[in-house]
């Protein structure tokens, strides 16, 4: 992700405005990132949701003084950032030596997520991903194509849509209907 | 909660939501349990396919709804709507509505000598000349908006062809949604020249 979402400068500006459901949607859509990032420096789950949710609420109270001179979610993962390591530092742990970078902490990192995640979580993770990866197997061949183009490739949709000569909504449409099967098979693995 | 209304989630999570989407997404998320856990889901898939799940389903639900509950005792950044002076709110909704004369105009055939009636608008010739006012907004997100006058000799409108109508009414429904979502937007005024 390097550039502005036009979705981000929507939902802040509305924000901006006073309307609080938009910071809703901006905490669904980056959440999950900022567990992850925030898990790079803290083990503990109670610790990452605590800090996450700090973090969010630092953010939200300060989007009145962003100006967009940076893309919103490189600004929220300052935010996140900066204060995971005062945590770290408020408990009296060192924080990581060097600070970490936005776009690699935006990439993959297992290594740290096998550190952090006790056995009972390591076990839910491994049956989730089997789950998702077994339901993106058995997808039909275009909405695999589409679905693994968009989530394992990060292509937009125009792209996808030349990679397989479609138009854009059929692209739109079938990424939603691989969503839903996939949705389907990890529906049950909470509640079994 | 609809498909449709699942399919945009599914399109914003991808940054390809429409505005108008976007627009339904934020008056009907608060109130859909389902759709938030369709978004939780979604998000899961690509947490999984990048590498950095890490919570539940049900953890990341429960940490939302404590985020939102904070959030939402939070004081809101601008003043509430009701309060704003009366310029203000009609700015918000003059610029919207801004976009609808404009749309109108352009089909709108000032150098034709023969006229018609527009549909949905009386009389071939307007008799009450048009005087747009500039409000100044500082509203970046619609834009200028620019002095325009109109004389009767200037206007005369005639029938629009089939694309243009299409345009109209999509312009019009347009308008429609966005004043429904504003409440307290009003439309342009229109005000006769003096002598009319």
């Amino acid at each position: 992700m390097t550039e502005e979402s036009s979705t981000d400068k929507q939902l802040v500006e509305r924000v901006q405005r006073g309307d609080k459901r938009a910071f809703d949607l901006l905490v669904l859509k980056y959440q999950h990132r900022i567990v992850g990032l925030v898990g790079r420096y803290l083990r503990d789950q109670d610790e990452v949701q605590d800090v996450t949710q700090e973090a969010f609420i630092k953010a939200y109270r300060a989007l009145p003084r962003f100006r967009g001179d940076s893309a919103f979610y490189t600004w929220l993962y300052r935010i996140a950032i900066n204060t995971a390591k005062n945590h770290l530092v408020s408990r009296s742990r060192r924080p990581p030596d060097t600070d970490v970078d936005v776009d690699f902490a935006d990439g993959a990192y297992q290594e740290s997520l096998s550190d952090m995640v006790n056995p009972e979580n390591s076990l839910a993770t491994d049956q989730l991903e089997a789950v998702v990866y077994k339901a993106i197997d058995d997808l039909a061949e275009d909405l695999k194509v589409a679905v693994t183009l968009r989530e394992f490739e990060g292509l937009s949709y125009e792209e996808i849509a030349d990679v397989m000569e479609c138009p854009v909504g059929t692209v739109r449409s079938r990424i939603f209907r691989a969503r839903e099967a996939i949705e389907k098979k990890i529906a049950g693995i909470e509640k079994g | 909660m609809t498909e449709h209304l699942k399919q945009s989630i599914s399109a914003l999570l991808d940054d390809e939501a429409s505005e108008i989407e976007v627009h339904r997404l934020l008056r009907e998320f608060g109130d859909d349990g389902d759709l938030k856990l369709s978004w939780v889901r979604y998000q899961q898939i690509r947490a999984v396919s990048q590498g950095y799940h890490h919570l539940s389903e049900t953890q990341h639900l429960s940490l939302h709804e404590s985020i939102s509950n904070a959030i939402h005792e939070e004081q809101s950044h601008e003043v509430a709507p009701s309060q704003r002076p009366g310029w203000q709110r009609q700015a918000s909704g003059f610029a919207v509505a801004a976009s609808l004369v404009v749309a109108v105009l352009v089909g709108v055939n000032l150098n034709q000598p023969n006229s018609a009636s527009v549909p949905g608008l009386a009389g071939a010739k307007t008799s009450t000349a048009i005087d747009v006012q500039r409000v100044s907004t500082s509203d970046e997100a619609f834009g200028p908006v620019s002095d325009t006058a109109f004389s009767e000799d200037e206007l005369e409108l005639h029938e629009l062809d089939e694309v243009k109508q299409q345009q109209l009414r999509e312009y019009l429904m347009r308008h429609d949604r966005m004043s429904r979502l504003n409440n307290n937007a009003r439309t342009v005024n229109y005000q006769p020249k003096s002598g009319n």
